[in-house]
């Protein structure tokens, strides 16, 4: 559920077709530290560093290891 | 609840006279006979735009045994985001045409044909082509229609003089036509409506990109923008980078100091405010005042404002169950009418549509909103947000916010290029 709203963005499953980066495949681990980074303010963004404030460490763990296994 | 039991009993009587009067009426019975349990479960969903496509690939993807039915009169999808490029002669139209080639090679049965008639008591919907399809759960999506009775002097007919272009397609060409074909030192009229209506940064962005198109083409002339409201989307951003990009060229009239328009005048296209002003554009483009889509409101599902009450959980109506209404046409709490809203808003009802046919409780929602906003192709911003919900609060956001105000060129510039990044990603989840 969380991760279908990625998904609009970084193309379905992560799979980017166009300018926004690809997302599936990474490690988890990069994942979620980007997107604590991107809340945190400690990444440089443009809207990601809005998107992330919407997401509990939690669930940034659901949607890190969801694109991490996706192919 | 007496309103909306009457209402039922009138569609369905309007829903019987109509069958009879195909004679279609024996083979409506007969499916209704022949809907054994046991079966996958089969979902109609009316509208093929943002919202429909997208609950269609999502629906398939959580239950791939479900028969899906797209009823969506056009054989493409021309979709509004980035119509303003195509208005302003940067892009060509078949670069924001969709077709339902890959809805179709994954299995949805799509039917080009207009809905004349929903019976939500025998779940059935009726086509002007005389087809009956039954249905377990139907999904409207139908986007927008226009409150013309709300537009004093002005009909339907009339957007081919004084067009809205806020259905992309033909009325796109006539008003991308009309300004090709003014003079330097013209004016341009860009009139938007009251709240609610579809893509609130819309209007805006589509000032800007025809302004960079006078600056380049027709430096000469100016636009009035008069709207409705005192205030709109992502304003200040808005107004900054007019001034920057623009300088002297756009003058925009809030509602309160004369910009809300009381009648029109087609034939000499002029617009009487509100507050007894007159103003006379060489194109003008007025955005009529919206409700959901036509058959939301003839189907009975819209209220007294002509939006759909649904339970933003799950998007069933609150007029009737198994109905789920996506999209423009529904009231969703917090998140504004946008085709990316439209494609969240998908993918939540597939979610509850499913869980609902297994029997299962749905996972908490979570929605998402992002809408960029081109000044020029090389100026970017946007608007994000995040949200979830609540049974007192409804659809509310959790995070999100707009570009920063003291932003750089460079910025700008990347807002741009993920501008289209998220049209080719959009547009690939939900038509791809």
């Amino acid at each position: 559920m969380l991760s279908n709203s990625c998904a609009a963005c970084h193309g379905t499953d992560g799979r980017s077709p166009g300018a926004i980066p690809s997302i599936n495949g990474k490690s988890s681990e990069f994942l979620s530290q980007a997107l604590h980074d991107f809340r945190e303010g400690k990444r440089p963004a443009t809207v990601m560093g809005r998107h992330a404030t919407g997401y509990t460490d939690e669930e940034i763990i659901f949607i890190a290891d969801y694109f991490s296994r996706q192919p | 609840m007496k309103e909306s039991f009457d209402m039922k009993h009138f569609s369905r009587r309007k829903f019987l006279k109509l069958m009879a009067g195909s004679g279609a009426m024996v083979s409506a019975a007969g499916l209704l006979h022949s809907c054994g349990k046991g079966t996958s479960s089969r979902v109609v969903i009316v509208g093929g735009g943002f919202g429909g496509a997208t609950c269609a690939r999502y629906l398939l993807r959580f239950d791939n045994s479900l028969e899906i039915t797209m009823i969506e009169p056009s054989t493409r999808f021309i979709t509004c985001p980035f119509s303003n490029m195509v208005i302003t002669g940067m892009q060509e139209m078949d670069s924001i045409s969709h077709d339902y080639v890959a809805q179709k090679e994954r299995g949805v049965k799509v039917v080009h044909a207009k809905v004349q008639a929903v019976d939500a008591m025998v779940k059935m919907v009726a086509l002007d082509n005389g087809e009956v399809i039954h249905y377990d759960k139907l999904v409207l999506s139908p986007g927008i229609d226009f409150k013309w009775e709300e537009v004093e002097g002005m009909h339907a007919t009339d957007a081919k003089t004084i067009p809205h272009a806020w259905r992309a397609g033909t009325q796109t060409t006539i008003l991308r036509n009309q300004l090709t074909a003014m003079d330097d030192g013209g004016v341009v009229i860009v009139a938007p409506p009251e709240n609610p209506f579809r893509c609130p940064p819309g209007p805006y962005e589509r000032v800007s990109l025809i302004a960079h198109y006078l600056k380049q083409h027709k430096p000469k002339s100016k636009i009035l923008v008069l709207d409705a409201k005192d205030k709109f989307s992502k304003q200040a951003l808005f107004e900054q980078g007019w001034e920057a990009l623009y300088p002297g060229m756009i003058e925009w009239v809030s509602g309160s100091s004369g910009g809300r328009i009381d009648e029109v005048d087609v034939a000499t296209r002029t617009l009487y405010s509100e507050s007894g002003d007159k103003h006379k554009g060489d194109v003008v483009n007025l955005i009529p005042p919206q409700k959901a889509g036509e058959v939301a409101i003839t189907s009975g599902f819209a209220n007294d404002d002509g939006w759909c009450l649904v339970d933003q959980r799950t998007f069933e109506s609150k007029v009737h169950k198994d109905v789920y209404i996506i999209g423009d046409a529904s009231i969703a709490g917090k998140m504004p009418k946008s085709g990316f809203a439209a494609n969240s808003q998908g993918k939540v009802c597939a979610a509850a549509i499913v869980s609902s046919l297994r029997g299962e409780v749905m996972p908490e929602p979570s929605y998402v909103n992002t809408c960029y906003s081109l000044l020029s192709p090389d100026y970017g911003i946007s608007v994000a947000a995040v949200y979830r919900y609540s049974k007192d609060k409804g659809i509310y956001k959790t995070g999100g916010g707009v570009s920063p105000i003291d932003a750089d060129e460079a910025y700008r510039l990347q807002e741009a290029r993920y501008a289209k990044g998220w049209y080719d990603s959009i547009t690939m989840d939900a038509f791809g």
